[in-house]
C-alpha cells in the first residue's frame, strides 16, 4: 500500500475523525471555562505555596532566611493559603456541576447532545476538562511548596526522609481528595435535573450516608453514642470526601503521618471508582426530557426522602429509648416522631416541586416511608440486629478487654500514672481535654477477668430491661483480639456487678503499680503529698492527718493485695486522698487548662485492718 | 431520507408521540405543522439525535441517527431559544461549530455574514431576537448540513430578514441539496416555503402530503342552489364535508375530494351559481384541526358556525 492511499484511509477512517473531534469538545470545554481556571491559578499559587512561605517565615527561628518582623505578614499568608485551599476545592465542587450543565439546564440541552459526538465521550471529556486543569494546577502548587520548604526551612529538613514522606503523602491525600469530590459531585450532578438540586445533592449526600451508617450502627447495637469501632472510623473517612477530609486529609496538615493507610486508600479509590463509574452509566440512561423536571431520575427522590425520613425516625426511636428505660417506642416519642417528619416531608417536598394535586399520593408514601422505618428499626431490635447486638468474641480469641467505665474505686490513679508517664501529650492539648482520653481504659488480660467480662456483657444482654438503680453506669467493653481486630460494645451494668472486675487481683495489681509510679516517678510528687482521711459516719468526718508516705503505701498495698475473694472486702468504713494539686500546679503552671483532678483516691474498707489500725494510731 | 417508524415517545404520564410513521425525502421542504404539544419538536429532537424514542426507530439515511456522531455530523438543529449562545460573540460561535462540523465553510460564513451584516465581536446578549436568529442561521448554513431542522426558526425576525434568510435556505437546498424541516405555528411562512408538509394532532400524524396536493384534495365551495342543500343532503350525495355555513341562500363549505368530482355532485342540487375558491395552509389547517375536535377553530370562524347552528 503507498504512503497516499495510507493517508487517505487513515483521514477517512471515522474513529479517528471521532476521536479528533471528541479532544476538540475536550480543548473547547477546557478553554471555555478559562474564568474557573484563571481563579484556580491565583488559589493555587496562594494555597500551598503561601503556606509554605507562611511557615517558612515562622520559622525563621531556624532560618537565616527570614526576618522575624516578618511574622504578621507569614500569619495573614497563612489566611490566605488556607482560604485559598477551601476555595481550590470549591472550584472542584463547581466544576463538578458546571462542567455538566446540560444535565439541569433545559436550553443547553439541545446545543450538547446535537454535537456530533458520542454521549460516552461527552461525558469523558466534560469529566476530564471540570478536574484535570485543576489537578495539574494542584500538583504545580504542592511541588511549589516543597521546594519553598526545601529552599526556606531547613530546620523542616532535619529529617530528610520524614520530610518527603509527608510531603508525598500530603500532595497524593490532597490529588486524591480533589478527584473524591469532583467524582462524588459529578455522580451527584448526574442523578439531578435541576440546578438547585445539583448543588444541593453534593451536601445532602455528604451527611446522609454518614448518618445512615451511624444509625444503623446504633440500631444495631441499641445505643446511640459513637463509641468508633476501627472499622466505623474507617467507613466514616472512606465513604465520603468530607469524611475523607477529616479523617486523612486534616492528619497530613497536623503533620501525621498515617494517612496513606492502605485500609484507607483502598476503598476510598474503589469508592471514588464507583462514584465515577457510576455517573458514566447514568450519562448514557439519562433521559434528555427530563431536564429541568425534578430529579432525572424519580427513583432518586424516594431513595432520599426515605432515607432522611428513616434517619429522622431512626433517631426518635434511638433517643426514645435512652430516656424512657428501653421501651421501643413510647406514645411521646411516636407523636414527635411523626410532627418532625411530617413536616420534613412536606417542606422536601415542597422543596422539590411536588405536585400538590398528588398530595393524596405523598400522603401515601409519608406513611409508608415512616412505618417502614419503624419496621425496619423494630426488625433490627426485635431480631437482636440479626446477630450483631449478641454477637461476642469467643474468650480463647480475646486478647485483652480494655474496660471503660465511669465509675471506679480510684481511677483517678490511672489518670494520673498516665499523665506522669507522658506529661507532653498534657502540655500539647490542653488538660481539661485529655483528661477524659487519659481516663482511659483498665486492660484486663487474665482469662479469669475476661470470662467475668464476657459474663457481665451476655447478663446485661439477656436482661429485658436495663433497670435505673441507684449507681448504674454506662461502660464500655473494648474486645481486643488476638488477630488485631477490636470490637467495641457499650453496656449498662451496676457498680456492684463492675466490683468484681475492680477487686480482681489483676486490678488490684495494676493500680498499685500506678500508685508506685505516681511517687516514685518524682521527688516533687513526695514532698506535695498530704493525706486526708475520711471517716463514714464520723463527725466531723473529715480529718488531715500526717502519716509516713512509705509506711501508708506498704502497709496499704499489704491489706490490698491480700484480699482473696472481692465479697469479701467488707463495708466502706472511710476514704484516703492523697493531695496531689500542689504538684500537678507547678507541674502544669504554664497551661491555660489545667488538669482537673487534685486526688488519688482509695476507699478503706474493713477488711484493711492494717491500714484501718494506721490510721487510727496517727488520727 | 428521514424515516420514522412506529415511533413512541412519552414524557412521564404524557404520550409526546404514538406510534408515529413519517418520511420525508431528502432535498425537500417539510413543514411540519400542529397544535401546541403536538409533538412537533419531539421529532424535530428525535431527528437531531437529542431524544432516543422508547418505541420504534429514527432514521437518517437509513441508519439510526441515536448517538450517531458521523450522521449528527451532516444534522444541525436550530431550536426556538437563543439565549444559550449570550455569551458567544459571532466569530467564537464560528469557531465552535468549527470544531465540530467538519464540512464548516470559512467562504459560505464569511458570504452570509456580508449579507447579514452582523457585528462579530459582540457578544449575542447584545443582540436583538432576530439578530440572533441571523447569527445562528449563519453558522448552521456555513456547517453546509444535509438536514437543517428548524424549530420556529423564522420567530423574530422582521419581514425583509425573513425573506432574506428564506432566499439563503432555498439558495443552500438548490445548492447542495439540502434538507430543510420547519416546524412552525406560522401556516402562511410554511405554505411559502414547503413543499411538503405533515400534520400532528396529539402524538399522532394526521396527513402528510404534497402541499400542492392537499390543497387540491380539499376544495371550499361558495354556491347558492335551489334544492335543499343542507349538511344531512350533501354528506348523502356522497360529499365529505370538514365545515359548513350558510348565510341567507349562500353556503359555504369545505368539502375533500377533487375539484370537478365535487362540481359533479352538486349538480344535483341545481346550483344558481358555484364558485370554487383556493384555500390557503391555513384554512387546511384549521379545517382539518376542526374535524380532529381542536378548539382552535373556534376562534377563526366559531361565532359563525354556532350562529348558524
Amino acid at each position: 500500500m503507498s504512503m497516499q492511499s495510507v493517508l487517505t484511509v487513515s483521514q477517512d477512517s471515522p474513529i479517528n475523525n471521532t476521536k479528533s473531534k471528541a479532544m476538540k469538545y475536550l480543548g473547547y470545554k477546557i478553554k471555555r471555562n478559562s474564568t474557573a481556571i484563571i481563579f484556580n491559578v491565583i488559589f493555587s499559587i496562594l494555597s500551598l505555596p503561601g503556606l509554605a512561605l507562611a511557615t517558612c517565615i515562622l520559622d525563621s527561628e531556624n532560618s537565616s532566611i527570614f526576618a522575624e518582623e516578618l511574622g504578621q505578614f507569614a500569619v495573614m499568608l497563612s489566611a490566605l493559603g488556607v482560604a485559598s485551599l477551601i476555595g481550590v476545592a470549591f472550584l472542584v465542587y463547581l466544576n463538578g456541576i458546571n462542567m455538566f450543565s446540560y444535565y439541569n439546564n433545559r436550553v443547553l440541552v439541545d446545543v450538547s447532545y446535537a454535537l456530533p459526538i458520542t454521549r460516552k465521550e461527552r461525558f469523558w471529556c466534560d469529566f476530564a476538562a471540570g478536574i484535570v486543569p485543576n489537578l495539574i494546577l494542584y500538583v504545580l502548587s504542592a511541588l511549589t511548596a516543597c521546594l519553598i520548604f526545601f529552599i526556606g526551612a531547613p530546620s523542616i529538613m532535619m529529617e530528610p526522609d520524614a520530610y518527603w514522606r509527608i510531603m508525598l503523602e500530603g500532595i497524593l491525600v490532597g490529588f486524591v481528595f480533589l478527584l473524591f469530590l469532583y467524582s462524588m459531585v459529578v455522580f451527584c450532578t448526574s442523578l439531578s435535573a435541576r440546578v438547585f438540586e445539583a448543588a444541593a445533592y453534593p451536601f445532602v449526600f455528604s451527611v446522609l450516608v454518614p448518618s445512615l451508617i451511624a444509625i444503623f450502627y446504633s440500631l444495631a447495637l441499641r445505643h446511640p453514642s459513637l463509641a468508633y469501632e476501627q472499622w466505623f472510623d474507617i467507613v466514616m473517612t472512606t465513604t465520603t470526601p468530607m469524611g475523607f477530609f477529616f479523617g486523612a486529609v486534616g492528619p497530613v496538615f497536623s503533620g501525621e503521618f498515617f494517612a496513606l493507610k492502605a485500609e484507607i486508600i483502598i476503598p476510598v479509590v474503589l469508592i471514588m471508582g464507583g462514584f465515577i463509574a457510576a455517573a458514566a452509566a447514568l450519562a448514557k440512561k439519562r433521559s434528555v426530557e427530563r431536564v429541568g423536571m425534578p430529579f432525572a431520575f424519580k427513583i432518586v427522590y424516594h431513595v432520599y426522602i426515605t432515607a432522611i425520613i428513616f434517619c429522622v425516625t431512626s433517631l426518635f426511636i434511638i433517643a426514645g429509648r435512652e430516656l424512657s428505660n428501653d421501651t421501643f417506642l413510647s406514645p411521646a416519642t411516636f407523636f414527635g416522631m411523626v410532627m418532625t417528619t411530617a413536616i420534613l416531608f412536606l417542606v422536601i417536598e415542597v422543596i422539590t416541586n411536588r405536585d400538590f394535586k398528588k398530595m393524596k399520593t405523598a400522603g401515601i408514601r409519608y406513611a409508608v416511608t415512616v412505618v417502614g422505618s419503624i419496621i425496619i428499626a423494630y426488625t433490627l431490635y426485635s431480631f437482636d440486629s440479626f446477630g450483631i447486638y449478641k454477637y461476642l468474641p469467643d474468650e480463647n480469641n480475646i486478647a485483652s478487654v480494655e474496660v471503660v467505665a465511669g465509675w471506679g474505686p480510684s481511677e483517678n490513679a490511672f489518670t494520673v500514672a498516665a499523665i506522669l508517664a507522658t506529661p507532653e501529650e498534657v502540655v500539647d492539648w490542653g488538660g481539661a481535654y485529655n483528661r477524659n482520653e487519659l481516663y482511659g481504659g483498665i486492660v484486663f488480660k487474665e482469662p479469669e477477668n475476661i470470662k467475668t467480662v464476657i459474663r457481665l456483657h451476655t447478663n446485661y444482654m439477656n436482661s429485658d430491661s436495663r433497670g435505673h438503680a441507684y449507681r448504674y453506669n454506662n461502660s464500655t467493653f473494648k474486645y481486643n483480639l488476638k488477630d488485631g481486630r477490636q470490637i467495641i460494645r457499650r453496656v449498662y451494668l451496676p457498680n456492684v456487678d463492675l466490683e468484681e472486675l475492680f477487686y480482681s487481683k489483676e486490678y488490684r495489681e495494676m493500680e498499685m503499680l500506678a500508685l508506685e509510679k505516681v511517687l516514685e516517678d518524682t521527688d516533687e510528687a513526695y514532698r506535695a503529698f498530704s493525706i486526708e482521711v475520711e471517716i463514714f459516719g464520723k463527725r466531723p468526718s473529715y480529718e488531715k492527718i500526717f502519716i509516713d508516705k512509705e509506711v501508708f503505701i506498704e502497709t496499704f498495698k499489704a491489706d490490698f493485695m491480700s484480699l482473696e475473694n472481692y465479697r469479701d472486702i467488707g463495708n466502706e468504713i472511710g476514704a484516703v486522698r492523697i493531695d496531689t494539686q500542689k504538684y500537678f500546679a507547678d507541674k502544669f503552671e504554664k497551661l491555660y487548662y489545667r488538669p482537673y483532678f487534685q486526688n488519688l483516691s482509695y476507699f478503706i474498707h474493713d477488711s484493711y485492718e492494717n491500714t484501718a489500725e494506721l490510721i487510727r494510731a496517727n488520727s | 431520507m428521514i424515516a420514522l417508524k412506529n415511533v413512541t415517545k412519552n414524557f412521564d404520564d404524557f404520550i409526546a408521540l404514538d406510534n408515529v410513521e413519517l418520511e420525508i425525502n431528502k432535498g425537500t421542504a417539510f413543514g411540519l405543522l400542529g397544535s401546541n404539544g403536538a409533538g412537533k419538536s419531539t421529532i424535530l429532537r428525535l431527528i437531531s439525535g437529542i431524544y432516543s424514542p422508547e418505541n420504534g426507530s429514527v432514521t437518517v439515511d437509513g441508519t439510526a441517527v441515536y448517538d450517531n456522531p458521523a450522521l449528527l455530523e451532516k444534522i444541525f438543529f436550530i431550536n426556538d431559544e437563543t439565549i444559550q449562545w449570550n455569551n458567544f460573540t459571532l466569530t467564537e460561535m464560528r469557531d465552535y461549530f468549527k470544531t465540530f462540523y467538519d464540512s464548516f465553510s470559512d467562504e459560505k460564513f464569511e458570504s452570509l455574514w456580508k449579507v447579514l451584516e452582523l457585528p462579530k465581536q459582540k457578544k449575542l446578549s447584545m443582540f436583538s431576537k432576530g439578530m440572533k436568529r441571523q447569527a445562528v442561521v449563519v453558522c448552521a448554513l456555513s456547517c453546509r448540513p444535509d438536514y437543517l431542522l428548524l424549530d420556529e426558526a423564522f420567530d423574530g425576525l422582521d419581514p425583509t430578514m425573513r425573506i432574506i434568510v428564506k432566499r439563503m435556505l432555498v439558495d443552500e437546498m438548490l445548492d447542495n441539496n439540502m434538507t430543510t424541516v420547519i416546524s412552525s405555528h406560522n401556516l402562511k411562512e410554511i405554505d411559502e416555503f414547503c413543499d411538503t408538509a405533515g400534520l400532528l394532532h396529539k402524538g399522532k400524524v394526521v396527513f402528510n402530503r404534497e402541499l400542492d396536493t392537499l390543497k387540491s384534495d380539499i376544495q371550499k365551495i361558495q354556491a347558492a342552489f335551489e334544492g335543499d342543500a343542507t349538511v344531512e343532503t350533501l354528506t348523502k350525495a356522497g360529499l365529505q364535508l370538514l365545515h359548513h355555513t350558510k348565510s341567507g341562500s349562500v353556503v359555504q363549505f369545505i368539502a375533500r375530494g377533487a375539484r370537478d368530482e365535487i362540481i359533479g355532485k352538486l349538480n344535483q342540487f341545481t346550483p344558481k351559481f358555484v364558485d370554487v375558491v383556493p384555500l390557503t395552509l391555513e384554512e387546511v389547517f384549521i379545517y382539518e384541526m376542526e374535524v380532529l375536535g381542536y378548539e382552535y377553530a373556534v376562534g377563526i370562524d366559531g361565532l359563525a358556525r354556532q350562529s348558524n347552528k
